[in-house]
């Protein structure tokens, strides 16, 4: 059962063709990594399937639902979270507050004049919160939590809509090395425990090959590559124009 | 002159009413290479930024050469020969590539070490059939040669790097670890903040660890990768 | 044929001076981010200025040019002072402080200039050697209208030029997209930004100085210039030359001829040439998408807390004393404290969206205006009593917003900031000059509360009454899931988006309950004036509003309450001690941004560094 079906998607940017006919799809539970050049489309890409950039030509199908062309609202609505490079969180609340708004939109109260919010949706938001092992941090003002736990809260938040989909992009970027394998533990298990599908962007090579079950390689526009980490490694065409010496004990990095 | 090329003592920066470094001490000898480890939101870029006086300085010093420039506005800081390269990389995208070297250029006619257009396309050839192309059209590999040549034509004798391998390729990585060794063997002093480990280690012949604003530990590359602490988590790959 | 020809030259010859205030405050604009809006005092004492020299010097036309040219490089001197005393002071303060700062420059140069050249509108000889006319098609098209039009394409070639082809202009550009990237490289920006602002107030006092031969040197020059600049601006696309110069020829040329085909709705022509433009293409013509307003990250605002005990009692102390002060007070005193609590709710639903929402407006008068309109008309025209038109007031406030709101939601920072403003000016134009409906500048009168509400004292407290409930109700709001969205989209629009929050109908909404807040309290004013004036939808009110909630801290929920009794205070006084009123608001205006950016609830903080845990 896929749960992405990307078809001959297409987008150009005044004759440059930031995406050229891509398809690919991920299956149930699966952990796909998509890597590439700077400007090879990977963001342009990804922005067309969660909605902020509408696509020339091609599909988008996620659980057998059309979502080709929606804006990012509604992407949501089909079960779609996103995560971002540079977190994007709610800087003037609290960690509990930023689950809570999620999910008010998620039972459809965000124009909701009653009840105050803090009232509501309460165990359900700590239970997500917990799912990311952020409940120390609950009470606290988002300005105020370390980097690593920032990139927690998104994830906490992308769950608000019970997602069979993360799109995650740069999940470990701006982290430490200790915070990297963290970070990957909780979408491992993610993965494992809720059964949602992971299509990822990453730089990192150690992240890619160590927890991707499969791998994409963009290059211009089109996909240059595809199959098993291992695979992938070992394809001559990417060492040239993406990977290099990488791995090569002389030609570190 | 001084043996240090940079020299920071006691500093305290901060963004607005928010502290962001603290008593934070540093020195880069001459020729070194030094690269600050840490966190994102540790301190790194705002120990770069204070350098370049981008950021509200309170107490504390720092010193280029020996001389005092706490305090001084970025454009003093440059004229003292610090290059800064910023991350995110910041070419002037509606600028052309020769624009933006113009940018750049020193008028004032300082004459250490003489940087030309022609010099900094040998140092980065792509660049070179691109010279009308607007910056913004540039891959991100090309942007970043493009930064660090626009930053080298102001002839600095020390280049700030911050985050230079971020977003790029591993094969970009490896070019632009290249052009750091090629300028360190020109004479430059080199300091770049990192999170890229490969990338550090095979760069730096120094290394500073920072967290919450204040250096943890500093010292020769060698001796900082020996610490097991230190190596768990900032140098695991 | 031939007609459209000569209508198509008298509008081009208005373009020119458009054009030479439009690029000006687009330059400006461009290298220091500020949005300049005394630029039109700067075009205003261009035409002062001239005048002056022209009386000396204006005999020939070699003399008249130089006057021209002198009052031009005047203009530029005074915005070197200008730029080097004050701008340098905010060039890091959100652009809300900038836009209010360079408004009260508004003030204080009108009443410089009041006192210089007096009131009275002052005319100049023609230009010596163009004071005849051309024969063109059968036309007899005045030759300094030719001139005017040779001018500017100088202009425009000029400026093309100097960005273009010289080492400035490239470090103008490069300034433009990144001002401390530029720093870092070496230049001093300091000297850069100063060039900039000098370049455009010379530009501006040219425009000034070359409208005097066409048309009198007034005090209303100044605000009326800025808001058809402002059209143009962002028609064109902020910090675009061409686009300036293409904007500002196709209003001119839309003007010149609306003004024959159609003369009642030309307005309605500008507006929707702006409408329709904005709708296509949010950056204007020739402008580049607006990166992100710079969100700061580092000192974003506290969590919103319930109230605690204290503050709790701080509420109900305020409650109280509303309750208790008419029995302390004169008749004249009880007014005071109607139009407090009147202007309260207007600060309060302003507050309402620039704190909770993040949606910068500076035409908030409208929805006032619109609801002392709405209740003021009902009187007039339909013979309403004042329950039915204080219940009118609302809805036409909300109708405005919801109508406006539809545009100026799809923008944010500064180009909301400008086409809020040009609504607001639209609502106003149109009060003015729909004589008719509204009786134009003769306003509506005779708008009296009904008989049981007559005695000041019971007329306050039903507007106390109200608002208060109207404040609470806006308050209750913020805590509510729909408060929590509205500042989760101010917080990160992506971020909401991608929790399904559709972010442009949710501030949609916010806009036109604001609406509807400010329209209530217009509603009361009407009623509390006993007359309704243009005057409620001019940005004089706008203005107001927002130094209301600057004065009493954007971060605190009783601000705004604090803000109006503070404002309102300062104001009756001022009006009472010194015919130059407008001086003092606008130095109190500018101080107010420069030393106390947090308001007065700020005043504490300034003795204190707090640091990150």
């Amino acid at each position: 059962m896929n749960v992405l079906v990307v078809e001959k998607l297409a987008k150009a940017y005044g004759g440059v063709r930031a995406v050229d006919g891509v398809s690919f799809t991920v299956a149930a539970g699966e952990r796909v990594a998509l890597i590439g050049p700077n400007g090879a489309g990977k963001t342009t890409l990804f922005n067309s399937i969660n909605g902020q950039i509408r696509p020339d030509a091609g599909r988008v199908t996620v659980s057998g639902a059309d979502i080709t062309g929606l804006p990012p609202h509604r992407v949501w609505r089909h079960g779609v979270g996103r995560t971002f490079q540079i977190t994007a969180t709610f800087a003037s609340m609290t960690v509990l507050e930023n689950v809570q708004v999620a999910l008010s939109t998620f039972h459809r109260r965000a124009t909701g004049f009653g009840l105050a919010l803090r009232k509501r949706y309460r165990e359900e938001a700590e239970a997500l919160i917990a799912q990311v092992g952020l409940s120390d941090a609950t009470a606290r003002a988002v300005s105020e939590l370390a980097y690593g736990d920032l990139k927690r809260l998104e994830v906490a938040v992308a769950l608000t809509n019970k997602p069979s989909l993360l799109l995650m992009d740069e999940p470990t970027a701006g982290m430490a090395g200790d915070g990297r394998g963290a970070m990957m533990s909780l979408v491992d298990s993610l993965v494992s425990d809720v059964g949602v599908s992971v299509l990822f962007t990453e730089h990192d090579m150690d992240v890619v090959f160590g927890h991707a079950d499969r791998v994409i390689v963009l290059d211009r526009g089109k996909i240059i590559a595809e199959g098993s980490p291992d695979a992938v490694r070992e394809n001559d065409t990417v060492r040239a124009v993406y990977l290099g010496a990488f791995d090569d004990a002389a030609g570190a990095p | 002159m001084s043996d240090h090329a940079l020299r920071i003592t006691g500093l305290n920066a901060f963004y607005g009413a928010a502290q962001a470094l603290f008593d934070l001490d540093l020195e880069v000898p001459k020729g070194s290479v030094t690269v600050l480890l840490g966190r994102n939101g540790a301190g790194k870029s705002t120990t770069l930024k204070a350098i370049m006086g981008l950021v509200d300085i309170g107490a504390g010093s720092v010193r280029v050469d020996g001389e005092e420039v706490t305090g001084w506005p970025a454009y003093q800081v440059n004229r003292a020969g610090v290059g800064y390269v910023p991350e995110e990389r910041r070419v002037f995208a509606g600028l052309s590539v020769d624009e933006n070297l113009l940018v750049g250029t020193r008028v004032d006619g300082r004459v250490t070490r003489s940087w030309t257009v022609e010099r900094v396309f040998d140092l980065f050839p792509p660049l070179a059939g691109l010279r009308d192309r607007l910056a913004g059209q540039l891959s991100g590999g090309e942007q970043q040669m493009l930064t660090i040549a626009r930053t080298l034509m102001g002839n600095p004798d020390i280049i700030l790097l911050d985050e230079p391998s971020e977003g790029l390729a591993p094969v970009i990585v490896q070019q632009i670890a290249a052009t750091v060794k090629t300028l360190s063997a020109e004479g430059l002093t080199v300091l770049l903040s990192e999170q890229n480990v490969r990338f550090a280690t095979h760069v730096a012949d120094r290394a500073a660890v920072i967290e919450r604003g204040r250096v943890l530990v500093s010292g020769p590359m060698a001796e900082i990768a020996a610490d097991e602490q230190v190596r768990d988590a900032y140098l695991t790959p | 044929m031939s007609f459209i020809v000569a209508q198509a030259i008298t509008g081009l010859a208005s373009a020119a001076s458009l054009f030479l205030i439009a690029v000006g405050l687009s330059i400006v604009f461009g290298v220091t981010r500020v949005v300049n809006f005394a630029h039109g005092s700067l075009y205003m004492l261009g035409a002062y200025i001239a005048f002056s020299l022209v009386s000396v010097m204006g005999d020939s036309f070699l003399g008249y040019l130089l006057a021209l040219l002198i009052a031009a490089v005047a203009v530029g001197l005074i915005g070197a002072v200008i730029e080097t005393a004050l701008l340098r002071r905010i060039y890091k303060a959100p652009e809300l402080f900038q836009l209010l700062a360079t408004f009260g420059v508004v003030l204080i140069v009108q009443d410089l200039t009041r006192s210089v050249w007096g009131p009275d509108d002052l005319f100049a000889p023609r230009m010596p050697g163009l004071d005849g006319a051309v024969d063109i098609l059968g036309h007899a098209i005045p030759s300094y209208d030719l001139f005017l039009i040779g001018v500017s394409v100088g202009v425009l070639g000029g400026l093309w030029l100097l960005f273009q082809k010289t080492r400035f202009g490239v470090l103008l550009r490069a300034a433009t997209e990144d001002r401390q990237m530029v720093a870092a490289l070496g230049i001093d920006q300091r000297w850069l930004f100063t060039a900039a602002f000098v370049l455009g107030s010379a530009l501006a006092g040219l425009g000034g100085a070359l409208q005097l031969p066409r048309q009198a040197a007034s005090l209303s020059m100044d605000l009326n210039i800025i808001v058809d600049a402002f059209v143009v601006v962002v028609v064109g696309g902020m910090g675009s030359i061409v686009g300036a110069f293409v904007a500002a020829v196709l209003i001119s040329l839309l003007l010149a001829f609306g003004l024959v085909i159609f003369p009642q709705i030309t307005l309605v022509l500008i507006f929707l040439v702006m409408a329709v433009t904005l709708v296509l293409k949010p950056s204007g013509l020739f402008g580049k998408p607006e990166f992100a307003t710079a969100e700061d990250v580092r000192n974003p605002d506290p969590p919103l807390r319930p109230s605690d005990r204290l503050a709790r009692i701080g509420w109900l102390g305020l409650l109280g004393v509303g309750l208790i002060a008419p029995l302390l007070f004169s008749d004249f005193g009880v007014v005071i404290l109607t139009e407090i609590a009147i202007l309260a709710l207007f600060a309060a639903s302003l507050h309402f969206l620039i704190w909770g929402g993040g949606l910068i407006t500076f035409g908030h008068a409208a929805y006032f205006g619109l609801g002392a309109y709405g209740a003021g008309l009902a009187v007039f025209h339909l013979s309403a009593g004042m329950a039915p038109a204080l219940l009118l007031a609302p809805l036409a406030g909300a109708l405005g917003a919801l109508v406006f709101g539809w545009f100026c939601v799809r923008l944010t920072g500064i180009y909301m900031a400008m086409l809020t403003l040009a609504f607001a000016q639209i609502a106003w134009s149109a009060a003015f000059q729909w004589i008719d409906f509204t009786g134009g500048d003769n306003g509506i009168l005779g708008v009296w509360p009904s008989a049981w509400a007559s005695d000041p004292t019971t007329f306050y407290y039903l507007a106390f009454v109200v608002c208060a409930a109207m404040i609470w109700a806006l308050r209750h709001v913020m805590f509510a899931p729909f408060g929590y969205t509205l500042r989760a989209t101010r917080d990160s629009a992506l971020r909401a988006a991608s929790i399904g929050v559709d972010v442009t109908r949710h501030r949609w909404l916010a806009f036109t309950l604001a609406g509807a807040a400010a329209g209530v309290s217009g509603g009361f004013f009407a009623f509390a004036k006993g007359s309704v004036f243009p005057e409620v939808l001019f940005v004089s009110t706008s203005v107001d509003g927002l130094v209301m909630v600057l004065l009493g801290g954007l971060q605190s929920l009783a601000g705004p309450i604090l803000g109006a009794i503070v404002f309102t205070e300062i104001e009756t006084e001022l009006t009472r001690l010194t015919d130059l009123w407008q001086l003092a608001l606008g130095v109190l205006i500018v101080v107010l941004v420069v030393a106390l950016p947090r308001g007065l609830a700020g005043l504490s903080s300034l003795f204190t560094r707090r640091t990150l845990p």
